[in-house]
């Protein structure tokens, strides 16, 4: 069951980075796609485990849109080049929800 | 156009969930429970990071994205960088073996095919 919901994760992957493509005659190697649903899945952990440490650093139980906040800056900086005043936004979730 | 954004819906829905899962799976080792906004604000970033990530591979005219574009992408951070090259290296290990496997096997095929033509000549 693990396996699939793996497969099915790569697969959603490719389906996003050909979408990205397919404007131009641009494709992706197999093991590209591999390796950039372990980017993702990275990324995504990171997020989890950093605004985890928060809430536990602020010593609540649920994780809230605050500490996702405060540690966004950092993620992405870290990883790309997204400006960071971008997202000193304070309601951050009305920013990205309309 | 409409047909392009129901599709851009429902990989976000896909993101979402998937989203869902790692952070329940990460808040049951911490025993801390995720609100929804939180899994809605990463599912987005990570949405945008794609699109970034993308931005990144495109250049100079290539056709092909391969192992080594990522690999270019993830360089900002070194122990992403290592980690990622591991994973490729062991991929195209894995790709070798089934290569060598495929090779031996229609080598195998092709011997028989010959031994059988050689009876049949024979006969």
């Amino acid at each position: 069951r693990r396996m699939e919901e793996r497969t099915t994760e790569v697969e959603t992957v490719g389906k996003l980075l050909s979408l990205f493509f397919k404007d131009e005659k641009t494709k992706v190697s197999g093991d590209a796609v591999i390796l950039m649903a372990e980017m993702l899945k990275i990324f995504v952990e990171e997020a989890a485990r950093r605004s985890q440490k928060q809430a536990a650093a602020e010593d609540c139980d649920v994780v809230d849109i605050e500490h996702f906040e405060k540690i966004l800056p950092q993620l992405v900086s870290t990883h790309s080049t997204i400006p960071v005043t971008e997202f000193h936004s304070r309601s951050l979730f009305t920013f990205f929800i309309p | 156009m409409d047909e392009d954004f129901s599709l851009h819906q429902r990989l976000k829905a896909a993101l979402h969930f998937t989203v869902g899962r790692l952070c329940e799976d990460i808040g049951g080792d911490g025993g801390k429970r995720f609100n929804k906004e939180v899994l809605a604000a990463i599912a987005e970033t990570t949405y945008r990071q794609c699109g970034l990530f993308h931005s990144h591979l495109r250049h100079a005219k290539r056709t092909t994205v391969n192992s080594e574009d990522v690999k270019l992408v993830a360089r900002r951070s070194t122990a992403l960088y290592n980690h990622i090259t591991r994973r490729s290296e062991e991929l195209a290990s894995t790709n070798q073996e089934q290569k060598e496997r495929r090779k031996k096997n229609t080598g195998k095929r092709k011997s028989e095919d010959e031994e059988t033509s050689v009876k049949r000549n024979k006969m």
